[in-house]
């Protein structure tokens, strides 16, 4: 008989286990309380940036050795399921003002101390002119991290959800689940009985997870026809770090705040003024942007800011995706079809 | 052993809670330097219920100390602390009082009336202020007990920047707590705060921010130790000629005449 997994929340974690499930043959049903689009989960809001190095700043090696071979898996997936989707390996650029140079500098310390130099260039003025002429030209010098790269968020998660209906995956939106169990899910009143539970809720898992916290994210979506810049650029700024992550249609996502609360509620206007004033100063082209979209997101973390696979027989927790989602879901999601694969041979013997 | 807003304490060393890379590392920091109070600001996290982190540091069982970060008024910063006191059952406020928004340097007039008022209602003020002498004679006649000078603006690390001016605090302000705020990037920054007699060290950026916070957290421990015995050992006062430590006499005499 097939061996039948229910995987419940489908942000990318979800989505990418349940790709990865249905590559090994098995029956794959895909629960989420939001939309096919995925429009609920906090991985709709990210920018999708796969920057296993920049994100060193806020993060552990762990992560950004994680994250840097699940960089590498990207462009396979994204083949072997035919995804449509935008992914680019163009490597991103880090800036600062010249009053926060030692920003700056204290970054590129931080990750040559942690990860060695080679992973980074110290650029120029004229080689940061070179490659995003769009840039402020006060920005004197730079950092360009090589092997970083960035894919289309909802372009994926779309794509990701035609692969599984492809694949002939069992796909449940718009429905509540009313409990996880091992082996069996409950919603609807009806308790279905599965071989393997996957919980890929991230904060909607709250509940059942110890320790998890929210951290609250916001984004500002906007449209900048006068504004090109060819990789994601962060500014280093003691108070308003910033990220700007270029989209198809000139269309530009500004992120991210990092706020410990589980409030969802609409953006606040001070972190709207505080990363449009910095967007601006990146590149004056945003004076005539047009704001189409803010968002708010709540991404799961446990206290190391490290994903976890908490394993117990019957089922999984994957949970503590934090902010890099779209980087570590390749990886965490083979590791957790590995646990699987493993639990279904020790079934066997 | 010190006294600080009536209670007793170990540690000279108040550490911040921003910009770590992760909760962990912040406990981790805590631990590793024996700090037993930490500011928290409010402000950012009031939003809702930020219990997720509120809820970590509480496991911890540390003196939490919030604070007004990014207030600008008087009102403003009042608000703020007693919605402090609801969510920390707490009555102490670090009270900050933005007056320039670039050095994020404290609004002295903002900040007086702020502390006039919470004293009233029954707060234990810590004061974030400059170095200035009457802004700090105006602080304390509001009734606070405990001082919070800067030792230059916030995150810049440059150490203490006026030297003498915090002296003469010291000096004029015997009975007052005084506690270096901001501004403190190296632990000689501190060891030297220290040496002057202040009662403590407050900072944030220079352990969050370091590669190894932790370690840098013990750094800054055992510097405002070493700073606080030798001010309490009495310190050597520097002297206008250098004076060999060992009397001439008994010299060999072919070393005398070299």
């Amino acid at each position: 008989m097939t061996f039948s997994i229910g995987i419940v929340g489908a942000g990318i974690t979800g989505r990418m286990a349940a790709l990865m499930c249905c590559a090994r043959g098995w029956q794959v049903s895909l629960f989420d309380r939001g939309d096919a689009a995925g429009s609920s989960s906090c991985s709709y809001v990210s920018p999708a940036m796969l920057a296993p190095y920049c994100e060193l700043d806020v993060t552990e090696k762990s992560v950004s050795e994680m994250g840097a071979r699940a960089l590498q898996r990207w462009p396979e997936i994204i083949r072997e399921f035919s995804l449509d989707v935008f992914f680019q390996h163009a490597g991103s650029i880090v800036v600062a003002y010249p009053c926060d140079q030692a920003e700056l500098d204290r970054f590129a310390r931080s990750v040559k101390l942690r990860v060695g130099e080679n992973v980074m260039q110290q650029i120029s003025c004229e080689t940061l002119n070179k490659m995003e002429p769009d840039l402020d030209p006060r920005f004197q010098n730079g950092l360009y991290f090589t092997n970083e790269g960035q894919i289309d968020s909802r372009g994926a998660l779309k794509a990701m959800a035609d692969a599984l209906k492809a694949r002939g995956a069992a796909l449940y939106f718009e429905t509540d689940i009313e409990s996880i169990h091992p082996y069996e899910i409950t919603f609807n009143n009806k308790v279905i009985k599965f071989d393997m539970v996957l919980d890929c809720r991230g904060w909607g898992a709250a509940a059942d997870v110890n320790d998890l916290r929210a951290v609250r994210g916001e984004i500002i979506r906007c449209h900048a026809p006068d504004v090109k810049l060819n990789r994601p650029v962060r500014l280093m700024h003691p108070r308003w770090p910033i990220y700007i992550v270029p989209h198809a249609n000139d269309q530009y996502v500004i992120g991210a705040s990092s706020i410990e609360t589980v409030d969802d509620g609409a953006i606040t206007l001070r972190s709207a003024a505080e990363m449009l004033n910095a967007a601006f100063a990146v590149s004056a082209g945003f004076a005539e942007a047009r704001i189409i979209e803010t968002s708010v997101g709540l991404r799961p973390a446990f206290p190391d800011n490290e994903p976890k696979i908490i394993t117990e027989n019957g089922l999984i927790r994957v949970n503590g995706m934090y902010r890099h989602g779209f980087l570590l879901a390749p990886v965490i999601a083979e590791e957790v079809c590995a646990r699987i694969e493993n639990m279904k041979m020790s079934m066997a013997a | 052993m010190w006294q600080l807003g009536g209670k007793i304490f170990n540690s000279r060393l108040i550490l911040g809670t921003s910009r770590y890379r992760s909760p962990h590392q912040l406990r981790r920091a805590i631990a590793q330097s024996g700090a037993e109070i930490v500011t928290v600001s409010l402000r950012r996290q009031a939003s809702g219920d930020g219990s997720g982190f509120w809820g970590l540091l509480r496991e911890i069982n540390v003196t939490i100390l919030p604070n007004t970060a990014n207030c600008r008024s008087a009102k403003e910063a009042v608000m703020t602390a007693q919605m402090a006191r609801d969510v920390f059952k707490t009555n102490w406020i670090k009270l900050e009082t933005v007056g320039d928004e670039l050095t994020l340097q404290p609004d002295p007039f903002a900040l007086v009336e702020a502390a006039q008022i919470l004293i009233k209602d029954g707060f234990e003020v810590f004061p974030y202020t400059t170095e200035d002498l009457v802004v700090a004679e105006r602080l304390l006649a509001a009734g606070c007990k405990i001082l919070m000078p800067w030792a230059s603006p916030i995150g810049s690390g440059q150490g203490i920047v006026n030297p003498a001016a915090l002296k003469t605090l010291r000096a004029r302000m015997p009975e007052a707590t005084l506690i270096v705020d901001a501004g403190i990037g190296l632990p000689s920054h501190a060891a030297h705060a220290m040496e002057m007699g202040y009662d403590g060290v407050m900072l944030n950026t220079a352990v969050a921010l370091a590669d190894d916070a932790p370690k840098m957290a013990e750094a800054f421990a055992r510097a405002i130790e070493a700073g606080r015995l030798g001010y309490e050992a009495g310190l050597m006062l520097p002297r206008q000629f250098a004076e060999a430590s060992t009397p001439t006499l008994g010299t060999p005499f072919h070393k005398e005449s070299a």
